[in-house]
């Protein structure tokens, strides 16, 4: 751990190269302080997981951290008795909302994400901090996992040319960082600001926007197999974009407001702490604002029109499931449920359950029921404004 | 077919002129011969041996460094402006320009081949007439080609060069020689697309600068070769009008470029630069120029051109600007300022005691413009400016205040701005890409409204981090307008024009600004990645 590998693609001095190599460290240390905790904290979905965290809260964890560092790194900046460096990355956009990137990385002037980044190191063995565990299928990617790489050991052989006041910081970070729960670090890490905020929705907005016509116009068209296929996958992508807008619009804001309770109960040291409120507004400045209402209102329809479409393109591809029990059957009939019931709640126009949605003896949805989902999608009505070229 | 050589095989062999331009590099370069003499000779001995009838200078340093070699004190690089056309001109100049003429393509700097490869394809588009008539005629000489191109076989290797094989740390110094060169001769102040308008002040500085302040914000500021220029903005309010019948329907003038450059040329005499690009509707249906006068200018009587309409309103908006500049310093006495118009070309007289100029360089970007025309408009002007400035000479004026900011603080502002420039653009080129993008987008940078509201927000934020509160960003935009001209004098910001949907849906030609190239853009980055971005919220 001691030995600092170099990857030379990264740098041109050394002093880069310890800089880079620093943040890998940093961030394998909090990685671990969080994969390595016993106590309680919030489940994911049920799910109490230990060990190692998915890869979208992984980058969400990066970029929280690097946000505090380099404020940190504004308000007190020192060589001996500050912060020394900053984290050599930007904020861009990505799959999933903002993420830790370098621009220009690859040959054709796409970006490379932290992961992208840090997968490439290991795949040539020149990190030895952080490990990728991912499957073997592509579609798969996002179930990665991201742990430490080996167990850390004494920080004076991790740490060796950071100084006291650093380490000071990241000793606070480690104990404040393990008790938040995956939700919770995504929710910081996806957050920051209003402006952030309304900006991440509204970039949402605009991808459910463009996928919304294929999407009813693959509904309408006669039925074969290639486009009940292709309609699957589009309208799986459109129920992509609603829940991501959904969540950054209303659903994370109590995963937020815990997050941020955590912290400032366990973060004892004063600049860190100052820091800290200046990077992450609170709940209320974030999402207390009336275009983010309205933007949370129409990825209310947005995601149940998005879910009852899904369901549908599930069965319509595979009629014989409407019936069945297994896993996949139910899981789409429970999305048509939840569409429904949400678009009721949303006091809108009702939608039948997945048995009334065709016609009888073919596949073909029936029109009045493409009427209203027409209807209930243009009834998203600031999404449908939204401009490309935000 | 081209092979990878080593340098030695370079040297021995490529042509005779190639080679021997390579081995002059060494040569010159253990004299400590100036970058500017190493260009001059390299491009005369171009001129001497290719004997072009036409050069063809890739924007934008290429025509700077034209226009710095032509305006040396001492041995001129004799060629005329008659017989130069920018790369980004070849569109809107009639084929006649090209036909059967032997071309020189001149290119300071070599790294992608990009702009080069752009330059042969649009000549291949003028039609087959033009191409099969200059195709074997055409002489590539790049100043200095960097190792990538060399070993990237991508597009036609240059003819002759003074460097090449030239890795990132090398391609960078030269660069940083060649802005320097620029900086001195102030060549990209004054660039070769805007008019110019020459004044000599014989009263305090302070004074001259005054009285440019009565209408305009102006901020004095010394350039990166220590020369001092000064930005004269003009804000959007009511005395900074244009008329409305001489520009296409739906033009718009606010959030635009609109100011004077004020550019020291040595001893007390001074440029005045004009410079306003408003934005206009793409629609070329929308008629304009119902003068007859000024459709003389634009040549708009040779009906198989092209026509740069965005520049075209550009240049005579840029008139109006001069006018308003000329309208302040005729207000002052007459002794204390000397103001000398550009002069028609055809009375340009052979002998040396001859002070005057013409605007010969303007055909550099207006292949189809009637110089004559256009020194007799702005005569027009200043004859009107003249008479508006006596009308209120004898009233008791005010003067205007200068800005007092630092040289220090104005180029940190800078670097804060092209820091944002850099990021807002990369984060909308990786927004591209999320949309399925497989190419970076050219060009591709941000409009001065975009700029003007990354700079507000700057000037916002730091204001708040000090304690103050300022109530409107906007009366600080001469800052921002000033931050263009330092940048542009750094080779930091080019400029493009670009179709851009505004929120009405309306298409329009809007100037935009963007780092120059990928080694500032990289410079950039990575002042970023080690300093972090600056607080805009």
């Amino acid at each position: 751990m001691g030995d600092r590998i170099i990857d030379n693609k990264m740098f041109s001095t050394s002093e880069e190269a310890i800089i880079y190599d620093n943040v890998n460290r940093i961030i394998a240390y909090l990685l671990d302080a969080w994969c390595s905790f016993t106590g309680p904290r919030k489940k994911w979905y049920g799910d109490d997981i230990r060990g190692a965290l998915p890869i979208i809260e992984f980058e969400k964890l990066a970029i929280f951290i690097s946000r505090i560092w380099n404020k940190l790194h504004k308000i007190k900046s020192d060589k001996e008795i500050g912060i020394s460096f900053n984290f050599p990355y930007e904020e861009m956009p990505g799959k999933h909302g903002y993420s830790l990137a370098k621009s220009n990385w690859k040959h054709n002037g796409e970006p490379g994400y932290l992961s992208d980044i840090l997968i490439e190191q290991q795949k040539n063995k020149l990190s030895l901090c952080i490990r990728f565990d991912i499957p073997k299928e592509k579609k798969d990617f996002y179930k990665t996992r991201v742990s430490a790489a080996i167990k850390i050991p004494r920080e004076d052989i991790l740490f060796d040319t950071l100084n006291e006041f650093e380490k000071e910081v990241l000793r606070d970070l480690h104990n404040s960082i393990k008790r938040l729960g995956v939700n919770q670090i995504r929710a910081l890490g996806t957050h920051d600001s209003r402006e952030r905020a309304l900006k991440d929705v509204r970039y949402e907005a605009v991808k459910w926007k463009s996928i919304v016509n294929p999407v009813l116009t693959l509904l309408k068209m006669q039925y074969d197999d290639n486009k009940a296929s292709l309609l699957e996958d589009k309208a799986q992508e459109m129920l992509e974009y609603a829940d991501e807008a959904w969540r950054k619009s209303s659903h994370n804001c109590n995963d937020y407001e815990d997050a941020m309770k955590i912290m400032l109960q366990e973060i004892t040291h004063k600049l860190l702490k100052d820091a800290f409120n200046r990077c992450q507004k609170t709940k209320d400045d974030i999402w207390k604002h009336e275009e983010m209402h309205n933007l949370a209102h129409d990825a209310s329809i947005a995601l149940a029109i998005s879910k009852y479409i899904r369901g549908i393109s599930y069965f319509r591809r595979r009629p014989e499931d409407m019936n069945k029990t297994n896993r996949r059957a139910k899981k789409y009939l429970y999305q048509i449920n939840e569409g429904i019931n949400m678009l009721k709640e949303l006091q809108l126009e009702s939608l039948p359950p997945g048995s009334n949605v065709f016609e009888s003896g073919n596949r073909e949805v029936k029109s009045e029921i493409l009427l209203k989902i027409n209807n209930t999608v243009h009834e998203c009505k600031t999404f449908m404004r939204m401009k490309e070229n935000l | 077919m081209e092979v990878k050589r080593s340098i030695k095989d370079n040297l021995t062999n490529y042509y005779k002129a190639a080679t021997v331009s390579v081995l002059r590099e060494s040569y010159m370069k253990d004299q400590g011969v100036p970058l500017k003499e190493e260009l001059k000779t390299f491009l005369s001995e171009q001129i001497n041996q290719f004997k072009p009838n036409l050069i063809i200078v890739i924007e934008r340093k290429g025509t700077a460094i034209l226009r710095t070699l032509k305006e040396l004190p001492e041995y001129p690089l004799e060629w005329e402006w008659e017989n130069v056309i920018s790369s980004d001109s070849i569109n809107y100049a009639l084929k006649d320009i090209f036909i059967g003429r032997r071309i020189l393509i001149f290119d300071d700097m070599l790294k992608t081949g990009l702009h080069m490869k752009t330059v042969i394809e649009t000549l291949k588009n003028k039609g087959e007439d033009v191409w099969n008539s200059i195709k074997d005629q055409i002489h590539i000489a790049t100043f200095v080609i960097h190792k990538t191109f060399e070993e990237s076989h991508k597009t036609r290797r240059p003819d002759s060069w003074f460097y090449h094989y030239i890795e990132n740390k090398g391609y960078s110094e030269l660069r940083d020689q060649i802005v320097s060169m620029l900086q001195k001769a102030g060549s990209l102040m004054l660039d070769t697309e805007h008019i110019e308008v020459r004044i000599k002040v014989n009263c305090e500085y302070r004074t001259f600068f005054e009285a440019l302040a009565r209408k305009a914000k102006v901020i004095d500021f010394h350039s990166g070769a220590n020369r001092l220029n000064a930005t004269i903005y003009y804000p959007d309010n009511i005395y900074n009008k244009f008329p409305d019948d001489l520009f296409p329907d739906g033009t718009r003038f606010s959030d635009i470029v609109k100011k004077c450059r004020v550019v020291h040329r040595g001893g007390n005499q001074f440029a005045l630069i004009p410079i306003c690009y408003p934005s206009i509707p793409v629609d070329d249906k929308i008629e304009w120029l119902i003068d007859s006068k000024i459709k003389e200018i634009f040549g708009y009587n040779d009906i198989e051109c092209n026509h740069n309409r965005f520049q075209e309103v550009g240049l005579l908006a840029a008139v109006e600007v001069l006018k308003w500049t000329l309208i302040d310093i005729y207000t002052l006495p007459p002794e204390y300022c000397q103001v000398s118009l550009p002069v028609k070309p055809t009375d340009v007289k052979e002998d040396e005691s001859f002070e005057g100029f013409t605007l010969s360089h303007l055909n550099v970007i207006y292949p189809n413009l009637n110089i004559a025309k256009l020194t007799e408009y702005i005569n027009i002007k200043r004859n009107e400016a003249y008479k508006t400035a006596v009308d209120v000479r004898s009233r008791k004026l005010k003067k205007g205040k200068i800005e007092s900011i630092t040289d220090e603080d104005l180029y940190r502002f800078a670097c804060q701005v092209i820091q944002l420039i850099r990021h807002k653009l990369d984060e909308q080129i990786t927004i591209r890409f999320l949309r399925g993008a497989v190419e970076k987008p050219h060009p591709f940078g941000l409009t001065a409204r975009e700029i003007f509201s990354l700079g507000r927000q700057l000037i916002t934020n730091s204001s708040k981090a000090n304690g103050d509160d300022i109530k409107n960003a906007k009366n600080y935009d001469h800052i921002i307008s000033a931050v263009f001209d330092i940048l542009i004098d750094n080779a930091y910001l080019v400029t493009h024009v670009q179709e851009i949907e505004d929120k009405d849906g309306i298409k329009r030609y809007e100037r935009t600004f963007e780092p120059d190239g990928e080694v500032i853009s990289e410079k950039i980055r990575r002042y970023t990645s080690l300093f972090g971005l600056p607080d805009i919220q």
